[in-house]
């Protein structure tokens, strides 16, 4: 199998890139699209804000091309119905029906509140979103988020913005083992060998922002993280090979010299 | 003699109150003409109090389009919200905005 027709189904729709992308962060706007040709990412967060009267308004929606699948996220929700708000508004606005529902009542550490993001699951799948939820990976959670009606689940490998990596691997390996629902890791995923690290070990895509906005070259991150994903994925199609505790030669030991 | 009143002298840190309950200034009509941050204020039109992005204000608007002009935004991106109601952009001419009511002003922006 190769990783051409090896497509992400997820709410009716197809990706054959498994790099999702935030829009955060980035030093220009000008930025994201050069970033998304060249890291082929097909779908990209964005958030929705009171607008800053002083600030200069910039349409962010107009730096991202229309192939592109815009995942709205509910970031500075508190509660599961700000949430809903949220993501009502943004389908009104033209965004479609893909959200990410980011509930964070946690200021300092910004954990995800897994219990009012599974409420909001709850009521935005029954009124026909693709929901998306950021949770701390929890398999009883991940398996009430599946019956909820979530098209996937998204846990962190580690808190947002760290680059710390995949702390929380063997939680989400369990998520990853238990569910049937697409598990995407999201936050924490600070280098394209971690993200790597998560496409073999089963994750069916890895959503990365602030290793790529905030790295020096956002452009050239960008395709290091999609080669890292495809890598990470054709690994884990192939099946990887078993460890082991003890040395095993890899070439014969025997028949040389002075054999 | 009122309508001065309403313009503060430079520095004074005389804060004026919008006029929109005082019976002189009702039939006061605003034009859009800053001063020091106030406006000043000819025979006509009301002052309405709503709450804009969780701020009262007072506004001298009767639509929705009407308060994206007076705040001098651009419509494209802007996303309305009207005591949580989306309003459609198409809708904006139409929709008359009532003292009281609660506004949200919104824009997508960069987030993960």
């Amino acid at each position: 199998m190769t990783t051409d027709d090896d497509a992400l189904q997820l709410g009716g729709a197809r990706f054959t890139s498994r790099l999702f992308t935030g829009t955060g962060k980035f030093a220009a706007n000008a930025q994201i699209p050069k970033m998304l040709a060249a890291s082929g990412s097909q779908m990209i967060t964005v958030a929705l804000r009171r607008i800053d009267a002083l600030a200069k308004q910039e349409n962010i929606l107009e730096y991202i091309p229309k192939t592109v699948t815009l995942l709205p996220n509910t970031s500075g929700a508190r509660t599961a119905e700000q949430a809903v708000r949220i993501a009502r508004i943004a389908r009104e606005a033209g965004c479609g029906d893909f959200i990410k529902i980011e509930v964070i009542t946690d200021m300092k550490h910004l954990m995800p509140d897994n219990w009012e993001t599974l409420k909001a699951t709850e009521n935005l799948a029954k009124e026909g979103f693709v929901v998306l939820p950021y949770v701390l990976p929890d398999l009883p959670l991940a398996k009430r988020l599946e019956n909820a009606g979530a098209a996937a689940v998204m846990p962190l490998g580690a808190p947002i913005g760290t680059n710390r990596g995949l702390e929380t691997k063997p939680l989400i390996e369990l998520l990853i083992e238990n569910c049937t629902v697409p598990i995407v890791v999201d936050a924490g995923i600070g280098r394209p060998s971690q993200a790597a690290a998560a496409m073999e070990m089963g994750a069916d895509a890895v959503l990365v922002n602030t290793a790529i906005a905030t790295a020096a070259d956002p452009e050239t991150m960008g395709r290091a993280f999609d080669l890292a994903v495809k890598a990470g994925r054709m690994a884990y199609l192939a099946r990887l090979a078993e460890e082991s505790s003890l040395a095993r030669a890899s070439s014969p030991l025997t028949g040389f010299l002075d054999d | 003699m009122n309508l001065i009143r309403l313009i503060p002298a430079k520095g004074s840190g005389q804060d004026i109150d919008y006029p929109g309950y005082s019976p002189i200034f009702l039939v006061c009509k605003p034009l859009a003409f800053p001063f020091e941050g106030k406006r000043l204020f000819f025979w006509g039109d009301e002052y309405m109090d709503i709450f804009v992005n969780g701020m009262q204000e007072a506004v001298p608007v009767r639509t929705i389009i009407e308060l994206v002009a007076h705040k001098g935004l651009e419509a494209d991106s802007l996303v309305v919200e009207l005591n949580q109601r989306i309003i459609k952009q198409e809708l904006w001419p139409e929709t008359r905005l009532q003292a009281g009511d609660k506004l949200e002003l919104l824009n997508f922006v960069g987030g993960g």
